[in-house]
């Protein structure tokens, strides 16, 4: 194997994560403003409807094609989110149109062979369904029905992706099967946690060994089966049970049993009833009427005053909370879905660590034994090892909370040369309420790397580089244009 | 000249005297239901008795009428279908086509017999619960407080009147009570048949089990207004397990039933039956298995195997049956293991690492149960024993009147263990209960009212709960004399000891709702009898909240009593620093009443107990970090609005004799108690952080806590999580 450097740019501006890896023949060390030997994408997207999101998505694509020529020798696609791989899809698919991509790495759970993808597979997709009729029929609730199925009000779909009914842009899933077409079923490779490390394809020697950490096989680290005896099958089951009744019950009366009682059993509809301009009915109408009357008033508070007023008891959206719940819990498990890698710098040297979007259940795994044939095998390397080998750190999850472990994590990450890089936009997080980057995470990693943290929103702190650390001289920054800020950060790894 | 009858007659005085209505209004109301669901119709054993009746006393002159929905003095149903886009004519049980066939007859596909079918079984329920009480309830509201930023942070608390309840709420298989709603919503769903929509829907509000369950636990929230925010890992599993204990117990009123099953397993009632499981369809369909019910049951019947299986193969097979552990299980043939077998036993039993609800909830059933049918099986032993020689042998039938006897005794001993169980809910601590305080709060309780045992229910009842593990956290014996709380300390007690102890509060508060005069509520309507005490109630508790507020030179005694900071800053008696993570105003900490109500119970034999309940609670600011935690016990919040990493509550329930003024017991958690606010902490910790989040230490295993999360519906979640 020949001596590899390795340039990492993150894209900036980004709620997302976008990762270009520049690779370079290291002999003589190389002139890293050149056109790199071999070229490496990690994810592609930005949080949807966010301030300029494709105009900064549309400059990243640009910068990418003109970076590799207009080839990558690998896409990385950690997992099914619209902040990671919204870029495939943007601008009507500039992205697959212009870029040729030699080979694909995906995760095992996108395998169409495995027969535990294809369940957890049906369970997205019926979460997702859920969720996308939740939505319709929340918006239809709304009285601006178009602004609101544009998601401001909902936010519920975040990170599936726009729905159907918004123009030009896929929804993720799409993305992922498109991207797929285009590369090829001969030219992809689907991951899992492995004895084995893989290597990067490109041109010859200049490949990098990859460990696979995530995402686990074992169901109980895949999901949050809560406190409960049950094993995760159980809940595993229960939670298939309830995504496809969520589907089916959110779905429009058409596309289920319809109502649920006989037409001849009085009923009423709500948007008459619950008009507040309804008038009374006069003496002559029927018994029914007024009792009727009475009822719905009880349930307005018609004529009662502030204090006596009971609107707080009405139940009009509370069928439709699911939704939100079931959104909530699907981008969770989906970020616990992500493929994890940690790129060997060297034989058995220095490491980067992309965490993607992995949560504590896919973490914690990386520490469990493998499980081959049947048999359990202990990994080689081991992840305290490859965390003690830790020099430059993607950060979990845009930093948030729980997508960093601090005992079985950041704190093994004892290697005096540590870097990290957080792709977030710390305004537009907190406009949705995210705390991104957690307070007490960020705190910690400014610790460890001794203020060598890089992010997407801020420009490099380069005071912070220099003895005994890395140099300056190995950080690098693109200015933009006055609106959308500086392009990207780029750091020499090796 | 045409007459109209808005017109005053000339004669009306004449009229006038002729009365509303000749006739005495009936003493019940009969109506319809479902003694198991609908799906009981379609099943060869129990379509004969799944039609059942219900009767309710007639509304009372002093109540509200019964008015369409149906909105009585404690119910008001009102059938809004938001999913459906719908709503459905309320039934008007006062309509004479109902009156005169029992109200509507069983109809899965008519809204109107759902609503009656709640209406019924949720009246059965509170009335039940009330009687065994002794006293009116009330429901209660969760008033959400909206920070600056969004988040919710403390809530304040009212009193309802009426419980809502929404047959049809929510296209979703479940069913939940709503704090925040005071209400129950009732969900329905399309009935799924092999992964398939089947063209039918499952209605849980036609289920009476999940009705009684959802009832109990709007009334024991009403009764204990924090019993819904949990602090220790039996809170919720209180609710589950209480909830699901009422629901049971209901079965055993259903005299068809009971006798049909009672026939078919010859008196036997720990066999699996109708009896003591959950109804079938929405137990299939909720796939309700983690109900504490379920749970229970299998707990029953699990033991019952373990004690019959004698030989070393039996122990084996029954290991294996039971495996859960993620390798695979031991060989048939090999000889089972010291280790597995107890195990297995262990499996029956409380341990610390039981914490989700529905399994800890059940374990509470299981005792119950277990306690029920050990007082059936001691009230009935003459009976089968009387007809043996009769030849009751193998195979042939119990004649109908042992039948009947033994229906009867069922039904007797089931109510008394009702009653043994809601009594229990005024001898608890106010806040952060556990479910070894509780088996002492039914032993006391049942002592006072009952004060010798003939029938040894409270052994019965100490033993079924030790054999589940369930035992309160001192080393206690459990013989129930020893259960019974303990006698306040005359040396704690403040000078005015002994009988006098309140003699300055007793006076000023109202005992008796008998010859009050009713007021005029805002609308011009006379209140109700329940709305005036209410107002009363109101009335004793801001007495007693003055009462204990006014400064005493014995205040430290009073604070040792209530185990709460009671005097001011500056008393002159004070030895140690104000503890200043509890609210603090003008120098005197912040003392709540949560409640003052006075019990009139009657015991089996006629006895009598009239007592005063009190509930004094004190919160204080509870940090994950134990240093933050100091500096705010020592120097207080930067700011009152600052919301703590958690709260945590401490304070007393006081139970008062009426008879003699005298303070019979201090039920007492206090709010200075370092283990149990460290108990605490580390389950706030688990629960905000999520189980997979701590370690074996319920240490967090990132850095930092999320934001707190609050739980709009918690036991929409609970019920979820169960399925």
């Amino acid at each position: 194997m020949t001596d590899v450097r390795v340039t990492v740019r993150m894209y900036s501006g980004l709620l997302g994560d976008c990762f270009l890896l520049r690779l370079f023949r290291g002999d003589p060390e190389p002139e890293r403003e050149r056109k790199a030997d071999a070229h490496i994408l990690i994810d592609c997207g930005i949080l949807q409807r966010s301030a300029g999101e494709k105009d900064r998505m549309a400059r990243v694509v640009d910068d990418i094609a003109d970076t590799c020529g207009g080839r990558l020798d690998l896409v990385v696609v950690t997992h099914e989110h619209y902040d990671h791989i919204g870029g495939f899809g943007a601008a009507g698919g500039a992205f697959l149109q212009r870029i040729k991509i030699d080979r694909l790495w995906l995760a095992w759970t996108e395998d169409p062979a495995d027969e535990d993808a294809q369940r957890l597979r049906a369970l997205m997709g019926d979460s997702q369904r859920a969720v996308r009729f939740g939505i319709e029929r929340l918006a239809a609730l709304h009285p601006n029905r178009e602004w609101a199925l544009e998601g401001e009000a909902l936010g519920l779909d975040d990170f599936i992706g726009p729905l159907a009914a918004a123009q030009n842009q896929l929804p993720a899933r799409e993305i992922i099967a498109a991207l797929k077409d285009k590369v090829g079923p001969g030219a992809i490779t689907y991951l899992k946690p492995a004895a084995e490390a893989v290597r990067t394809p490109g041109p010859e020697g200049l490949g990098l060994d990859v460990v696979v950490l995530g995402p686990p096989k074992a169901l109980n680290r895949l999901f949050q089966p809560g406190a409960t005896k049950k094993g995760a099958e159980t809940y595993f089951a229960a939670r298939q049970d309830e995504a496809r009744l969520a589907a089916r019950s959110f779905a429009a009366d058409e596309e289920t049993a319809g109502k649920p009682f006989d037409a001849r059993h009085r009923q009423l509809d709500e948007a008459t009833l619950l008009d507040p301009d309804l008038p009374a009915p006069c003496r002559g109408d029927s018994a029914a009427a007024h009792k009727l009357w009475e009822i719905v008033g009880r349930y307005t508070s018609r004529g009662l005053g502030v204090e006596d007023a009971e609107g707080w008891r009405r139940i009009d959206n509370d069928w439709l909370s699911g939704a939100s719940g079931l959104a909530l819990q699907l981008d969770s498990d989906t970020n616990n879905t992500s493929l994890v890698l940690a790129f060997e710098l060297s034989p058995g040297g220095e490491v980067m660590l992309f965490a993607a979007d992995a949560q504590v259940g896919n973490w914690l795994s990386w520490h469990d034994p493998l499980i081959v044939d049947g048999k359990s095998v202990d990994r080689q390397p081991s992840a305290a090892d490859l965390l003690s080998r830790t020099t430059l750190y993607k950060v979990g999850h845009h930093c948030s909370h729980n997508a960093t472990l601090r005992a079985l994590g950041l704190e093994l990450m004892t290697h005096p040369d540590l870097v990290a890089m957080i792709p977030v936009v710390e305004e537009v997080a907190n406009r949705r309420r995210w705390r991104m980057p957690a307070a007490q995470l960020y705190a910690r990693l400014l610790e460890r790397t001794s203020g060598r943290v890089l992010r997407g929103d801020r420009s490099p702190p380069f005071d912070a580089f220099g003895e005994p650390g890395p140099d300056a001289s190995r950080v690098r920054e693109k200015p933009g244009d006055a609106t959308l800020g500086p392009l990207w950060i780029e750091y020499d790894a090796s | 000249m045409p007459s109209t009858a808005a017109e005053p007659h000339q004669d009306g005085m004449i009229w006038s005297k002729a009365g509303a209505s000749p006739y005495p209004d009936p003493a019940m109301r009969w109506l319809r239901v479902y003694a198991f669901d609908p799906q009981a119709s379609a099943d060869i054993d129990t379509a004969g008795v799944n039609n059942s009746l219900i009767g309710l006393p007639w509304d009372a002159p002093w109540e509200k009428p019964l008015t369409p929905g149906p909105c009585g003095e404690y119910i008001e149903v009102i059938d809004h279908d938001p999913a459906s886009g719908l709503l459905y004519d309320p039934v008007d049980l006062n309509d004479r086509s109902l009156l005169g066939q029992s109200g509507l007859p069983l109809a899965e596909g008519r809204p109107q017999f759902h609503q009656q079918m709640v209406y019924a079984v949720a009246m059965k329920t509170i009335l039940a619960f009330e009687r065994a009480l002794g006293r009116h309830i009330f429901f209660a509201r969760e008033i959400p407080r909206i920070t600056a930023d969004g988040q919710i942070s403390q809530r304040s608390y009212e009193m309802v009147q009426r419980l809502r309840i929404y047959p049809h709420a929510i296209r979703r298989k479940n069913a939940y009570y709503s704090p925040a709603k005071t209400a129950i919503l009732f969900g329905y769903f399309p009935a799924d048949e092999d992964g398939q929509a089947a063209d039918r829907w499952v209605f849980t509000c036609l289920s009476q089990d999940i009705i009684a369950h959802e009832t109990a636990h709007a009334m024991l929230h009403g009764v204990h207004r924090r019993s819904i925010q949990p602090s220790n890992p039996d809170t919720r599993a209180f609710h589950e397990g209480f909830a699901d204990t009422v629901a049971l117990l209901q079965h055993f009123t259903l005299e068809d039933v009971l006798r049909q099953q009672i026939a078919a397993n010859r008196g036997d009632l720990r066999k699996r039956s109708i009896l003591n499981s959950l109804a079938g369809q929405f137990g299939r369909a909720l796939r309700r298995k983690g109900g504490a019910l379920r749970e229970a049951l299998k707990l029953v019947e699990l033991d019952a195997e373990i004690a019959a299986a004698t030989t070393d193969f039996d122990r084996q097979a029954l290991i294996r049956r039971e495996w859960d552990k993620p390798v695979p299980p031991p060989p048939a043939n090999d000889m089972p293991s010291e280790e597995d077998w107890a195990a297995l036993r262990q499996r029956t039993r409380l341990s610390p690492d039981t914490r989700e609800p529905h399994d800890r909830g059940g374990i509470l059933v299981a005792a119950v149960f277990d306690a029920f049918a050990t007082i059936y099986e001691r009230r009935t032993r003459d009976l089968m024993r009387l007809t043996e020689p009769a030849g009751a042998g193998p195979g042939r039938e119990l004649p109908p009147e042992l039948v009947e006897r033994l229906a009867h005794e069922a039904s007797r001993a089931a109510d008394h263990m009702l009653r043994m169980c809601v009594r229990a809910l005024d001898y608890v601590p106010p806040v952060d209960m556990t479910l070894g305080e509780y088996l002492r709060a039914i032993i006391t309780a049942d002592r006072d009212l009952v004060p010798d045992d003939p029938l040894c229910y409270r052994i019965a009842v100490a033993q079924a709960f030790r054999r589940r593990g369930i035992v309160p956290d001192a080393s206690l014996s459990m013989a129930p004399d020893s259960l019974v709380w303990d006698d306040p300390d005359p040396g704690d007690l403040p000078s005015l000891a002994g009988g006098d102890l309140f003699t300055s509060l007793l006076p000023i508060l109202t005992y008796s709702l008998d010859g009050q005069p009713r007021r005029k509520k805002r609308n011009g309507d006379l209140e109700t009898l329940r709305e005036m005490n209410a107002r009363i109630v109101h009335r004793n508790q801001s007495e007693i909240h003055d009462w204990l507020a006014a400064e005493h030179p014995e205040d430290d005694k009073w604070a040792r009593l209530f185990g709460i900071e009671m005097m001011s800053e500056d008393h002159d008696r004070r030895e140690r620093a104000p503890l200043r993570s509890v609210r603090w105003t003008k120098g005197q900490p912040v003392v709540q009443v949560y409640s003052a109500r006075v019990a009139r119970r009657s015991g089996p034999d006629g006895q009598e107990l009239s007592q005063l309940i009190i509930q004094v609670v004190q919160k204080r600011r509870g940090y994950f970090d134990k240093d933050r935690q100091k500096t705010v016990d020592a120097g207080g919040p930067p700011a009152q609005e600052e919301e703590p990493d958690f709260w945590f509550r401490g304070g007393a329930t006081l139970l008062i004799d009426l008879r003699d003024g005298r303070l019979r017991y201090v039920v007492r958690k206090t709010i200075d108690d370092a283990a149990r606010l460290e108990a605490q902490r580390r389950f706030e910790q688990r629960l905000r952080f999520g189980a997979i989040a701590v370690d074996a230490e319920d240490e967090p295993v990132v850095y930092g806590a999320p934001p707190a999360v609050d739980v709009v519906e918690p036991f929409a979640i609970a019920h979820m999580n169960a399925s």
